[in-house]
């Protein structure tokens, strides 16, 4: 039995579903799905690999990892989640591993093609550092309701109308 | 002002040079080019904006402004994605944990799009420059309409 057993623990009130644990995991056991308005990011319960990319890489400081040995996991777990883990408490004494963990995330559509395109928590965490470098008037970050591909389209629109401007002349 | 890759839309014909130049280049276009309906082809590429979105929400100090431009570490970079967020111009990809902007094409002398535009409507050049030309352009265009000289210079070559 492997001893380097550690248990990935993610923290759902941190999370907010920006991927970049599921495209750095060099074994991809991080998984993340995109249904219903949701994006579902799949935790294994454990990992056998010794790295802690997806911990380091997390800009919420959302991941962190336990070592199986470590006596009272339970303990330990429920008091760095402030007592998050009542389904999987009643897995019994021998349990080794946990289940998998699926944190869910609402997912925003975009205002002009409908397309959902990232999370409402990112969303949120993109604006407060937006307003904390440039202070902007209300609605002035407007584009963050907008897909990148609308966005992209606003820009055209907005720089094919300068050209007949100038061909006023 | 930064430098940037502009586009002179009255020369653009929409052919889609810099798309497939930028791909060749870069793996990965990171120009694109649509055409706006009844108006103008438009293609739109990093603007290296000189107080740039994309590096307030940026985690790991990947993204930042240094010198009077836009650098990208892709060391640091934890491919979260927030700054494709940030972009108000939705100028970056990302692709394979990486960010793909444009980056004027560094081992390159100048950037492989305004190389290869046919028209020569892509241009490298700074914004105040840019804003010159235009209006340089403009005031030689009002000249030849207002100054009955050259217009009659026009009719005689008629």
């Amino acid at each position: 039995m492997n001893e380097r057993i550690r248990l990935i623990i993610a923290d759902e009130k941190k999370c907010i579903g920006c991927r970049a644990c599921t495209s750095v995991c060099p074994e991809g056991i991080i998984h993340f799905s995109e249904e219903g308005g949701m994006r579902n990011i799949q935790f294994p319960g454990s990992c056998t690999l010794n790295c802690e990319l997806c911990a380091l890489n997390c800009p919420e400081n959302a991941i962190m990892f336990l070592l199986r040995e470590e006596s009272n996991i339970e303990e330990n777990i429920e008091g760095k989640l402030g007592g998050k883990l009542e389904g999987e408490k009643k897995a019994g004494e021998n349990r080794v591993l946990l289940p998998d963990r699926i944190i869910s995330l609402k997912l925003m559509p975009c205002r002009k093609c409908g397309a959902t395109f990232a999370t409402l928590k990112e969303i949120e965490k993109v604006r407060k550092a937006i307003s904390e470098k440039v202070p902007l008037p209300s609605g002035g970050d407007f584009w963050m309701e907008l897909c990148p591909g609308c966005r992209r389209g606003t820009f055209r629109e907005k720089e094919a109308k300068t050209l007949l401007m100038t061909r006023k002349f | 002002m930064p430098t940037a890759v502009y586009c002179d839309l009255s020369r653009c014909i929409g052919c889609r040079a810099c798309e497939l130049a930028c791909q060749r280049e870069n793996k990965t276009s990171r120009i694109s080019l649509e055409v706006v309906e009844g108006l103008a082809p438009v293609p739109v590429s990093c603007r290296q904006c000189e107080t740039p979105l994309c590096t307030a929400p940026c985690p790991g100090g990947a993204l930042r402004y240094e010198n009077g431009r836009l650098e990208y570490d892709a060391e640091k970079c934890t491919g979260c994605g927030l700054c494709i967020l940030a972009c108000p111009f939705g100028a970056a990809v990302l692709k394979g944990g990486v960010i793909e902007r444009c980056d004027f094409c560094p081992e390159k002398e100048i950037p492989v799009c305004v190389a290869t535009c046919p028209t020569a409507a892509l241009f490298c050049a700074e914004a105040e420059s840019f804003g010159k030309n235009i209006r340089h352009r403009n005031v030689e265009k009002m000249k030849k309409i207002l100054d009955p000289s050259i217009a009659a210079g026009r009719e005689g070559r008629r």
